[in-house]
């Protein structure tokens, strides 16, 4: 028993419908009949483009939005019709959403506050609370003396003061600066870890989803596009779509021209040969081959490599990496990004290969 | 430069110094001198300090030259009990409707504001009759009334509900601007942050809406407190000769009496005393931002 409360999920969503009237009358789904299980202690971010359904089915959760169809469980218990301030839920919000007449220690303690949590013990644990952000002995400021990466601790303190089971996040980092931003990416995983809290992470930014979470749930549409851990969707996407918004990608139209002992050749919409390992392909089928650009290399590392062969078009430096664009003789852009010293050698006009391996090379199956 | 702009400091803020220096401040030092002076046999004063003008007030008049007379000071308590009177009614009335109207579009807010102001196109002597058609005994409510059935006309008109109904009535529109203020400002996105650390409505308003709109009710309090307090058209249109208030007292001792030295007493004390709610307002408030900057 005690093993399955363990594995139980914290929040539990089938088939949930959502829908909108836009300005010009018709009905947008925002959510169109969505599944979605979180855990115990895991680290989930919803990702996608704006539009995609993520801030929905977040102030799903939140209660600030109400399901038109489907059901809603927090730790087994159903939802829907349990208003936000009832629910074990709390939000760090965009805008941080600090109230601006209280202190720092009134802020964080307003969750305690209005649960009528006795003094003594409130003063202890917003102190814990500014602690854990960072933030200690800062209870008598006030919102507007802060900074801005300090108001998005404060707001973080806020919401984990008296332990939910869930947090919420809405795009918090947004508005910080580049190298604040991953500092904070850094906290808020260790702070989740320390916490064993559930959080659920809504972002547009998917270097910061593949950096933080432990599962992605990729939106689309109000569709769930892809689930899976950072790594699995980076390198096995799903379908196009997740090729295309997560990481830069070299997509092929492909459909299979022949297999020969697991390597299936394959013939691109345009006319480039391409190879991929993949176990069951038959002759014919159509299909997408995924290159990332950071796959090619130069020259050839060995066995289970092939090459695109083609003129190089442009050659940037890019900090650290070299970044190549290479026309096939078929017309195909191809984009490679290269870490070595090597390409300094190269010229505009050249002839080069760029070689992949063909475990690496991610067939999709199905598109166009 | 610098200069220039002095310059041009200078011409913008002359005519409006000059202003309020000639009609107000110099009658007002007038009005402090003649407070202190012997009121004329004929109007007018004699030059010859003479403390009884605020004696017969305050309690020092002996008999000799004046008596004291308790009922001044009782129509300046009923005029603070009436002023305060018509800052709740005005704000009870303002309060919702600001946050009514705020929630409306853009273009329906508007509007709204429109209709507030809608008064103010009319003469208030015109408004004010009005409601003595309304309130008289044989006015829209009492015939209404009668026609419902009740046996003889509630007294309505010349009694202080008449006086209080009239004040809240042309003051309401100094008490929406100011709170619809306020509320507007209000961010909605902390009233979801409330509920969302677990706040009932109740809660979030005492916790968050009513701090951040007190402002707001502030000034909307002193800008309806301190005009009502003074007014003395209202009282003698709906209150008559029953309902007197300081205003009309001191309005009285200036025309008909024509008590100068005494009206201009009247006029001090009733200033004294708004100066003083002032600077305890003030004070107030100095402590509050003082708390927060030591924090």
């Amino acid at each position: 028993m005690t093993a399955f409360t363990h594995t139980a999920p914290v929040v539990e969503i089938r088939g949930a419908v959502k829908h909108y009237r836009a300005p010009e009358g018709h009905l947008v789904r925002a959510l169109d009949g969505l599944d979605l299980a979180v855990g115990a202690n895991e680290f989930v971010t919803l990702l996608g483009p704006s539009g995609c359904g993520k801030t929905t089915l977040l102030r799903t959760i939140s209660g600030f939005e109400r399901l038109d169809g489907g059901d809603l469980l927090i730790q087994g218990q159903s939802m829907n019709h349990v208003p936000p301030h009832r629910r074990p839920v709390h939000t760090v919000f965009q805008s941080y959403a600090l109230f601006p007449h209280m202190s720092i220690g009134d802020n964080v303690g307003y969750a305690l506050d209005v649960r009528g949590v006795a003094k003594a013990e409130k003063r202890q644990r917003v102190g814990q609370a500014l602690e854990m952000v960072g933030l200690a002995g800062m209870e008598r400021r006030k919102p507007g003396q802060l900074s801005g990466g300090q108001q998005q601790r404060v707001a973080l303190a806020r919401a984990i003061v008296d332990r939910p089971a869930l947090l919420l996040l809405d795009e918090p980092l947004s508005a910080l600066d580049r190298q604040l931003r991953q500092a904070m990416q850094r906290e808020l995983k260790n702070l989740q870890h320390e916490l064993g809290i559930a959080f659920v992470f809504v972002t547009h930014d998917q270097e910061e989803a593949l950096t933080m979470s432990d599962r992605i749930v990729v939106l689309n549409g109000g569709h769930i596009q892809q689930i899976g851990a950072p790594a699995e969707i980076y390198h096995r996407p799903a379908n196009a779509f997740v090729a295309g918004f997560i990481g830069e990608s070299n997509l092929f139209d492909v459909h299979v021209g022949s297999v020969d002992d697991g390597i299936a050749y394959l013939l691109d919409s345009g006319g480039d040969l391409l190879q991929a390992c993949h176990p069951d392909l038959h002759v014919g089928q159509h299909a997408q081959l995924m290159l990332r650009p950071e796959q090619f290399h130069l020259h050839c590392p060995g066995e289970g490599f092939a090459a695109l062969e083609g003129c190089l078009e442009q050659l940037l430096f890019i900090g650290k990496d070299f970044e190549l664009l290479l026309r096939t003789s078929h017309g195909r852009l191809v984009k490679a990004v290269l870490r070595d010293a090597a390409p300094q050698r190269l010229r505009t006009g050249d002839n080069v290969q760029l070689w992949y391996g063909l475990q690496a090379a991610h067939l999709i199956p199905g598109g166009a | 430069m610098l200069i220039r702009e002095r310059l041009r400091l200078v011409g913008l803020l002359t005519p409006v110094t000059l202003i309020i220096g000639l009609f107000f401040l110099a009658p007002l030092a007038i009005m402090a001198v003649y407070s202190l002076l012997e009121p004329g046999l004929y109007g007018g004063v004699e030059w010859s300090f003479y403390p009884d003008n605020f004696g017969r007030v305050l309690g020092w008049a002996d008999g000799t030259n004046e008596d004291f007379d308790p009922v001044y000071l009782e129509i300046i308590l009923r005029s603070f009990k009436l002023a305060a009177l018509t800052v709740l009614a005005t704000l009870a009335l303002c309060y919702p409707a600001a946050f009514w109207v705020a929630r409306q579009p853009e273009r329906m807010r508007n509007f709204c504001l429109f209709l507030i102001t809608l008064p103010f196109f009319t003469s208030l002597i015109v408004r004010l009759y009005a409601w003595l058609l309304i309130l008289r005994p044989s006015g829209f409510i009492n015939t209404t009334l009668l026609a419902l059935g009740i046996h003889s006309p509630v007294e309505l008109i010349y009694t202080e509900t008449a006086v209080l109904i009239g004040m809240t009535y042309i003051f309401i529109p100094f008490m929406f601007m100011p709170v619809y203020a306020s509320v507007e400002k209000l961010d909605k996105r902390l009233l979801e942050a409330s509920a969302d650390l677990g706040a009932s409505r109740w809660q979030s308003f005492w916790k968050v809406i009513f701090p951040l709109t007190l402002p707001g009710i502030a000034a909307g309090s002193i800008i309806v407190f301190i005009p009502s307090l003074g007014n003395f058209i209202v009282p003698s249109l709906l209150g008559g000769a029953r309902v007197l208030m300081i205003g009309s007292l001191v309005e009285q001792q200036f025309l008909a009496a024509r008590n100068w030295p005494f009206g201009a007493a009247l006029a001090m004390l009733l200033m004294a005393a708004v100066l003083v709610c002032l600077v305890l307002y003030v004070l107030a408030q100095g402590r509050n931002s003082a708390q927060e900057a030591s924090r």
